[in-house]
């Protein structure tokens, strides 16, 4: 059967309506801190890999870059790419390396199905108090759920941007975590391994309030 | 000539890069294609990204549930300072194109639609720095819009470069595998399926092309020959076309073109929807196509479900093509979505039943998940019953009993269904092997091969059977919390003991098998034959992406 080419029309553009989002954070904001986390968790791996050079570290800002319109320091548009190609001398290679032959393919045999979209957050929570004002936050995060089980950090580590974690524990199915603030940071994200029930990793966001005696005010949510 | 990266998941040869790298090097550009399968390969995706220095990195969103791991590719490209022109494509980057676009700076255009014409086409005028906005079938940044280009033309398939095979080939007892597609699209328009809302966007009523059978042979021969190629697994969103006679001329006249040139002894991997089933088109597939596996959408049993999830298919078509299966004793598998949006306690009883009726066949089961583009996201827009937002919706099932046997289910399930581990999906890798054996090796082949694999789906298929019905009498009887809290757990301990169990047989099962035969099973023996440094790596780490390719999105 022969394969010619049609004339096709311009259709309108069918795009899902937008909903509003019931999420505490946006598309853009969890992207960011799931690029942290990867960066973190891949950084550790190779550490204990086989010791081959790694990337330099992308060091987590105190604060996320702001959104869209905002950012002072946003990457070049369309057009300035199109008409900037770009120089191989100034284009950042810090582990410069000959190509990685692709890993020898395998095959799957399945047609799987997805992991349902599914956590509960409603029944996570999350506590927090100045250890030490502006310097050590104490974080205790909790699940009502039976289904959102909370992983204990000695064996699923737990990450923070915007800070360092001082301490962590796991106590009565709750993680009890001690960050280390970064100076002039506005904003700690702790990640947090879960299951609910497959595996997750919930974002406990602390914004500090500068103008009210750094409040802080805590969300959760998951990449 | 310019250079270019092409990033995505690469278990399989992945095919819609591969095509785009082959159309790419007619053009006189080379390409690198940059594999990321797990956590663990981030850095060194960034990394190889930039070592190439690319004009153009080509990014893959096909998969939505994916999509934040190649979109953090791009923020960490630009973190790093990389100043080159960065385009997404697949499905989920084709339908979210103006929010993606309007979320992330760091991402310049996207190719909408196949783009093996749209992607040549970007990179002369990246390298030349001629205007973008005339080229079709992209979407772009201009200030505060976000402009849609014309839709663009479909590539012509008979025209089109055939993919780019750098590699070795995946093997199976020594065998060569590798994908291919006769077609793009399907003629069916499920409401949930993002293949079939992509394909109306671009060849509305029709959904679907073919590529003339003297060209699919020839590319088999091919790879028969260059790459010793045995097992053609056929990636078509449907291999089959409406009608069962123009199946049958379509089949026997490849079979045909296929022993014209000698091709010698191969095996065939294909899927089907249940309405395709029909004994003579099946006979052809066996004997002539020496189909050793057939995938069929079996989706749901239930009146309901079918009418919710569009099938255009009764249950009636399901038990005839497991009957048929049977009668020719071809091996098959199927999906079942016990759980959507309309789903009722009735008709996952219905859908439970007909996971007890072909119990030997892997399967697996899960909830319809809501995709970029698609209808059945649309009405659940309009009903407002979505969570989330554009990146992975959740939604809210029909009503408090079907909502609580699913949250039930997924806690006492989601390890045996879902994600690397998942023994519902390496099952089907067992029998995969045993097909192998029987269709390549018939002097070493033993019967008892086959009936120990039929065996260990159904004690699989039907302990999960039996464990959701549990599940579902609970909430039926209205049962309290604290025997809720006693009996999921206590199901999810005796699904995770069957699994150890059929497990161990199922690795017992190939080892003696490639004592028989040699080289090496699909089914995983503990330590993968393909593993990198990094993906044993990644395996010890809690957020291992799942292995697999071709999510039934």
């Amino acid at each position: 059967m022969s394969d010619r080419k049609r004339k096709l029309k311009l259709l309108p553009e069918v795009l899902p309506a937008p909903t509003p989002s019931t999420r505490s954070t946006s598309p853009r904001e969890r992207t960011m801190l799931h690029m942290r986390r990867l960066v973190a968790a891949t950084a550790m791996l190779g550490a204990g890999a086989d010791g081959c050079s790694k990337p330099e570290p992308i060091s987590p800002p105190p604060d996320l870059p702001p959104p869209p319109n905002t950012a002072t320091t946003a990457p070049p548009t369309a057009t300035q790419a199109t008409t900037t190609p770009p120089d191989p001398v100034t284009t950042a290679t810090p582990s410069v390396k000959p190509p990685q032959p692709l890993p020898p393919p395998t095959y799957a045999v399945v047609d799987p199905m997805p992991p349902p979209a599914q956590c509960n957050l409603g029944t996570v929570n999350a506590a927090t108090k100045w250890v030490k004002e502006g310097e050590l936050v104490d974080i205790v995060v909790g699940s009502a759920s039976p289904q959102v089980k909370l992983r204990n950090p000695k064996e699923h580590p737990l990450s923070v941007v915007g800070g360092k974690l001082a301490t962590s524990d796991f106590r009565d199915g709750k993680v009890h975590a001690q960050v280390t603030v970064d100076p002039n940071a506005t904003m700690v994200v702790l990640s947090v391994p879960a299951s609910c029930p497959g595996w997750a990793t919930l974002a406990v966001k602390l914004t500090i309030d500068k103008a009210k005696g750094r409040k802080i005010s805590t969300t959760v949510d998951n990449y | 000539m310019p250079h270019v990266a092409l990033v995505g998941p690469e278990f399989e040869e992945n095919l819609s890069l591969r095509y785009i790298a082959s159309s790419l090097a007619a053009d006189g550009h080379t390409t690198d294609l940059v594999a990321f399968n797990s956590e663990a390969d981030f850095a060194e995706v960034v990394d190889q990204v930039l070592a190439a220095a690319p004009a153009v990195v080509g990014i893959s969103l096909a998969f939505q549930w994916r999509a934040r791991d190649f979109l953090s590719v791009a923020m960490a490209l630009r973190e790093r300072g990389f100043t080159g022109h960065i385009t997404l494509g697949g499905h989920f980057a084709t339908f979210e194109a103006p929010a993606i676009l309007a979320d992330f700076p760091e991402v310049d255009s996207v190719c909408r639609q196949e783009a093996e014409d749209t992607m040549r086409a970007l990179v002369a005028g990246v390298v030349s720095g001629a205007p973008l906005d005339e080229i079709p079938g992209l979407a772009l940044r201009r200030g505060d819009q976000i402009l849609l280009t014309p839709h663009p033309e479909l590539p012509n398939l008979a025209t089109l470069p055939r993919p780019d095979r750098r590699g070795e080939p995946a093997t199976c007892f020594g065998h060569g595998i590798a994908p291919l597609v006769s077609s793009r699209g399907c003629y069916a328009n499920c409401s949930f399926c993002c293949i079939a809302a992509w394909h109306e966007q671009s060849l509305p009523g029709k959904r679907y092309r073919l590529r003339e059978v003297d060209d699919v042979a020839d590319e088999m021969v091919a790879m028969k020959r260059d790459r010793n190629v045995d097992i053609f697994v056929f990636h078509d969103d449907n291999f089959f076309v409406p009608g069962h006679r123009h199946n049958k001329e379509r089949f026997s006249a490849l079979a045909d073109a296929l022993e014209a040139r000698g091709i010698g002894r191969y095996a065939t991997v294909v899927k089907a929807r249940p309405t395709d089933v029909d004994r003579e088109v099946f006979t052809i597939l066996k004997e002539r196509l020496h189909c050793i596996r057939v995938y069929i959408g079996i989706e749901t049993d239930a009146d309901q479900g079918l009418r919710t999830l569009r099938r255009w298919s009764k249950s009636r078509q399901n038990h005839t093509a497991i009957d048929l299966m049977r009668e020719l004793d071809l091996y098959t598998c199927f999906n079942m979505l016990v759980f959507d949006p309309d789903t009722t306690v009735e008709s996952l009883e219905t859908n439970i039943a007909f996971l007890r009726y072909a119990p030997e066949f892997p399967s697996n089961f899960g909830r319809v998940e809501l995709y970029a583009g698609t209808p059945l996201l649309a009405r659940m827009q309009a009903e407002k019953r979505c969570r989330g937002d554009y990146m992975q919706w959740d939604y809210s099932l029909g009503s408090a009993d079907v909502e609580r046997i699913f949250t039930l289910s997924m806690e006492a399930f989601h390890e045996r269904n879902f994600g690397d581990g998942a023994l519902a999906n390496r099952i089907m890798g067992t029998r995969f092997d045993v097909e192998v054996v029987r269709h390549f090796h018939p002097r070493e082949f033993r019967a008892e091969w086959l009936a120990h694999g039929k065996e260990l789906s159904r004690r699989l298929t039907l302990s999960g059977a039996d464990g959701l019905s549990e599940i579902v009498d609970l909430v039926k009887r209205n049962g309290s919390f604290e025997e809720e809290r006693a009996l999921v757990p206590e199901i999810a301990a005796r699904m995770r003991a069957v699994e150890v169990a059929i497990g161990e047989e199922a690795r017992a099962l190939a080892r003696d098998i490639m004592t028989s035969v040699g080289g090496t099973p699909l089914t995983d023996l503990g330590v993968d034959r393909v593993m990198t440094p990094l993906q044993r790596a990644k395996d010890l780490a809690p957020h291992a992406l799942s292995h697999i390719e071709g999510a039934a999105e």
